[in-house]
């Protein structure tokens, strides 16, 4: 029978390294994310005797690393959640890509709103579906379903726009 | 469902085919290739997304975790020993508040507390008194009146005295002999139920005390024949 730190040491190799990139995506920096990632199996190490299924393990650790993120950043989520249903593309500050830059699709993703983003990673990296993320994200799956076309046109409209052209560094 | 609709539903989300979407691209080559881009694009996000793993992650949660248990544990630990020294310190308190009881507390619980041998109707012998007062090196060399109860009892942390009663003008006096409570002076003892006196003696005190109307000088005279009597062993 596994003990209780094995169980925790069995989650950390199996999803330590897709809640990083979930974590990274939310919050766009790697020391941030590695802090959320640590403070996630921290709270999740307190309360595993609550982790009655394994699987359901991968959506409880994605759902304590949100409230984590979340936790500090309330009010930026109500910013952004009060500009939901505005042109995604004017949202962007295209002063992020005035460096250069070759890496244009990473930088897309950077540079969309939160709540495009989240959704949109959660599908592609995590590989959820609609149901499951709206599930996640507490909103109707219509709701997700627009976020995630409306992230992915955006990107696309990144991607052709020069932004993400690399620019010349000046004389 | 039209190709407006396709198109949505597949930018939206390009691996989830439905039969009814799937029923469509089995028509409609222009969307169905629309959903081959789209699957591309799909797997050029997913590459985009796989940010690199840093060096130790795993190891560094497993790390912070043994660490914080670590820390739990010492602070349970001293939590403990804080906790078992509170306890102490109250047992030895409360241990301490005993010792500095007063004698007359002393007297007074005992008798509270032995309340039954005032009802005793026996005619106690001296052999058999001072059988009970060998316990404490004592003896009484004659009578000191009659006895109705004479036992061994334990006074205060278990040192030995002895438990005599006697008869008295108007009831029983109970006569209570403690070589280990040393008092300075005589001094007089009183409750709303009992009257009497506790003597000093060359190794302790004896208390004398009678019921609340029991006349002094019968105490004074139980004082006067003890004391007289009394003679210790060794």
């Amino acid at each position: 029978m596994a003990s209780r730190q094995d169980q925790f040491n069995a989650l950390v190799q199996a999803y330590g390294a897709e809640l990083y990139r979930i974590a990274y995506w939310l919050c766009k920096e790697s020391a941030r994310a590695e802090d959320l990632v640590q403070e996630t199996f921290m709270r999740a190490w307190k309360s595993l005797d609550s982790l009655s299924d394994d699987r359901k393990a991968r959506s409880w650790l994605i759902t304590i690393l949100r409230r984590e993120f979340y936790r500090d950043y309330a009010q930026q989520k109500k910013r952004l959640e009060l500009i939901d249903n505005d042109n995604v593309e004017q949202l962007i500050d295209p002063v992020q890509f005035s460096t250069s830059d070759s890496i244009g699709l990473k930088r897309a993703l950077l540079a969309l709103p939160e709540n495009y983003r989240e959704p949109l990673v959660l599908q592609v990296l995590g590989g959820y579906s609609c149901e499951e993320i709206a599930s996640l994200l507490e909103i109707k799956p219509g709701a997700v379903m627009t976020r995630l076309f409306r992230a992915r046109q955006a990107i696309r409209k990144l991607l052709s726009d020069d932004v993400f052209q690399p620019k010349s560094m000046g004389k | 469902m039209n190709c407006i609709d396709v198109r949505r539903r597949i930018v939206a989300d390009p691996e989830a085919i439905t039969s009814s979407l799937e029923e469509h691209l089995g028509q409609c080559a222009a969307c169905s290739n629309a959903l081959e881009q789209e699957r591309v694009f799909n797997a050029r996000l997913h590459d985009a997304m796989l940010a690199p793993i840093p060096d130790g992650l795993h190891s560094r949660i497993l790390l912070r975790q043994s660490t914080n248990e670590r820390m739990r544990r010492r602070r349970f630990i001293q939590w403990t020993a804080s906790a078992a020294s509170i306890a102490v310190l109250a047992i030895t308190l409360h241990f301490s508040l005993m010792l500095t009881k007063s004698v007359e507390t002393v007297v007074l619980t005992h008798i509270q507390s032995e309340l039954n041998h005032l009802a005793e109707r026996n005619d106690i012998n001296l052999d058999a008194v001072n059988h009970v007062l060998q316990s404490i090196d004592q003896r009484l060399t004659e009578s000191v009146g009659t006895v109705s109860y004479a036992g061994r009892c334990k006074i205060r942390h278990n040192q030995p005295g002895a438990h005599l009663v006697l008869a008295g003008n108007k009831g029983p006096v109970t006569v209570l002999l403690m070589p280990g409570e040393k008092i300075q002076h005589r001094r007089n003892i009183q409750s709303s139920d009992f009257d009497g006196v506790i003597v000093p003696t060359q190794d302790g005190s004896i208390a004398i005390v009678g019921g609340m109307g029991e006349p002094r000088d019968t105490i004074n005279n139980i004082e006067h024949l003890l004391l007289n009597a009394l003679y210790k062993q060794s």
